[in-house]
C-alpha cells in the first residue's frame, strides 16, 4: 500500500468513471480530490501517478 | 389526410449525464426534464460548393453538395436555477468538481489549470440533449455536449437564473425517447432569500443592496482531430474570460467603487444563499469571484442606483478562479 495525495489535475476526474478505470472505489476517489491522503494498493498509485492525477504523500517534488 | 396540428408547447427537453465519450446516452435511459424555455437543436450540415466551370451560367446541382463532418451543433438552455439539476450544468460548464461523498453532499465547481481528456474514461463530464418532438422517431439527441458559457442571474425581484450555451460533437441524431423523464423538484434561488450580495473593495467585504446581478463566464471551445469517422475527435479549451454586473441601490460605496475603478484595486465579489460557510446546509449556493472594475456608472432606472461592472479575473499565480459552491444533497459520486 502506498499514501498518496492529489494534484492540480485531480479535480478533473469524475469520481465513479475514474474508479472503474482503476480499480479503486469512489470514495477513495473523492477522497483524494478533497486533498486528503488516502492509502491504495501499489499499481493503483502507479498508474495514478503516471496519468499525473496523484503524487506519493510524504514525497520531496 | 387528417393534419396533425402541433404546438410549439408539445415539445420536450431532456438532459442525462453521458458515462461514455462518444456513446450518446440510450432512448430508453432515464432522463432529467428540463423546465427550460424552448431552443431549437441545430441541424445545419457543411454546404460544399465546388469551384466548377461546365459551360453553365446556372449553378447545376453536382456543383451543391452537403456533408455532416466535424459537427459541433451549438444550443443554449435558459430557466431558472433549479438545486437539483443546476449541478450538471455546472460541471458541464466548469469541467472540474470536488464534491463530498457525504452529508449535503457539498459541490465545489471551479476552473481547472487545464482541462479534461474527454476521450479517457476517467474524466470530462459530458451530457447527451434531446429536442423531443410529440411524434416519434422526429424527436433530436446530441451527443457529447459541454458548456462554453455559463451566465448566473439575478433580478431583486425574482429567481436565480442560468443560462448556458451548449455545444456537442457530432451532428443531431434522429431519437425516440422512451425512458422514464423527471423533472427536479421546485427549489429555487430567490433574490430575497441571498444571504450575501456583497463586494470586498480591499478593506473587507461590503454589503450592497441589490438591484440585480450578473455573473457571465466563457470558454472557447473547439474541435480536434479527426476520428476516422467524420467527427472531431474531442474538444479544446481555449481560453477563458469572464464578467460581473452588480447593479445596487447608491450608497457611500459608489465613492468606492469610482476609487477602485480609476485605480485598478483588485475586488471579490459574492452572491449567496444559505449558510455562511457554503455547502454546510442543503440548498446553499454560493457564487464568488475576484476581478478588476471596469466600470461604475450611475444607474437611472427607477431607485438611483450604481452598476458596478467588472471583469473576472484569476490571481497572478493563477489561483482565485472564479467558484461555485453548491450542496443539494444528491450524490452524483462525482
Amino acid at each position: 500500500m502506498i499514501e498518496i495525495v492529489g494534484t492540480e489535475k485531480t479535480s478533473l476526474l469524475r469520481a465513479f468513471a475514474a474508479a472503474e478505470v482503476y480499480g479503486v472505489s469512489v470514495d477513495t476517489l473523492q477522497a483524494l480530490k478533497l486533498g486528503e491522503t488516502v492509502e491504495v494498493d501499489a499499481e493503483v498509485a502507479e498508474q495514478l501517478i503516471a496519468d499525473g492525477y496523484a503524487k506519493e504523500a510524504n514525497y520531496a517534488y | 389526410m387528417p393534419i396533425d396540428v402541433y404546438s410549439s408547447r408539445d415539445k420536450r427537453y431532456g438532459l442525462a449525464e453521458q458515462t461514455t465519450w462518444g456513446t450518446a446516452t440510450a432512448d430508453a435511459a432515464a432522463f432529467i426534464e428540463l423546465d427550460c424555455e424552448q431552443f431549437i437543436i441545430p441541424v445545419t450540415p457543411n454546404i460544399r460548393e465546388s469551384p466548377q466551370v461546365h459551360a453553365s451560367r446556372m449553378g447545376r446541382q453536382g456543383d451543391v453538395q452537403m456533408d455532416t463532418y466535424q459537427s459541433l451543433p451549438e444550443f443554449s438552455l435558459s430557466m431558472d436555477a433549479k438545486l437539483k439539476s443546476v449541478d450538471h450544468l455546472l460541471y458541464a460548464f466548469f469541467q472540474s468538481v470536488v464534491e463530498v461523498g457525504t452529508g449535503t453532499m457539498k459541490k465545489t465547481f471551479s476552473f481547472p489549470t487545464t482541462q479534461p481528456d474527454f476521450t479517457a474514461a476517467s474524466a470530462g463530464y459530458t451530457a447527451t440533449v434531446i429536442e423531443r418532438d410529440p411524434v416519434a422517431a422526429h424527436s433530436l439527441k446530441v451527443k457529447n455536449c459541454i458548456a462554453k458559457s455559463l451566465t448566473l442571474s439575478v433580478a431583486a425581484n425574482g429567481r436565480a437564473k442560468v443560462v448556458v450555451g451548449m455545444v456537442g460533437l457530432g451532428y443531431p441524431a434522429t431519437s425516440t425517447p422512451s425512458g422514464t423523464w423527471t423533472r427536479t423538484a421546485y427549489e429555487y434561488l430567490h433574490a430575497a432569500n441571498a444571504a450575501r450580495f456583497r463586494l470586498n473593495f480591499g478593506a473587507g467585504m461590503v454589503n450592497l443592496t441589490m438591484k440585480s446581478f450578473e455573473l457571465a463566464l466563457t470558454q472557447e471551445v473547439v474541435g480536434v482531430g479527426q476520428d476516422g469517422a467524420g467527427n472531431f475527435t474531442t474538444y479544446g479549451i481555449l481560453s477563458r474570460a469572464g464578467t460581473f454586473k452588480m447593479q445596487c441601490v447608491k450608497d457611500a460605496n459608489l465613492l468606492t467603487a469610482r476609487t477602485n475603478l480609476a485605480t485598478g484595486v483588485v475586488v471579490g465579489g459574492e452572491i449567496g444563499w444559505g449558510n455562511a460557510t457554503p455547502g454546510t446546509t442543503d440548498g446553499d449556493f454560493n457564487a464568488a469571484f475576484n476581478g478588476k472594475l471596469v466600470n461604475a456608472p450611475y444607474d437611472n432606472e427607477d431607485l438611483l442606483g450604481v452598476a458596478i461592472e467588472g471583469r473576472v479575473l484569476g490571481a497572478d499565480d493563477g489561483t482565485a478562479t472564479p467558484t461555485i459552491i453548491m450542496a443539494n444533497s444528491i450524490l452524483r459520486s462525482w
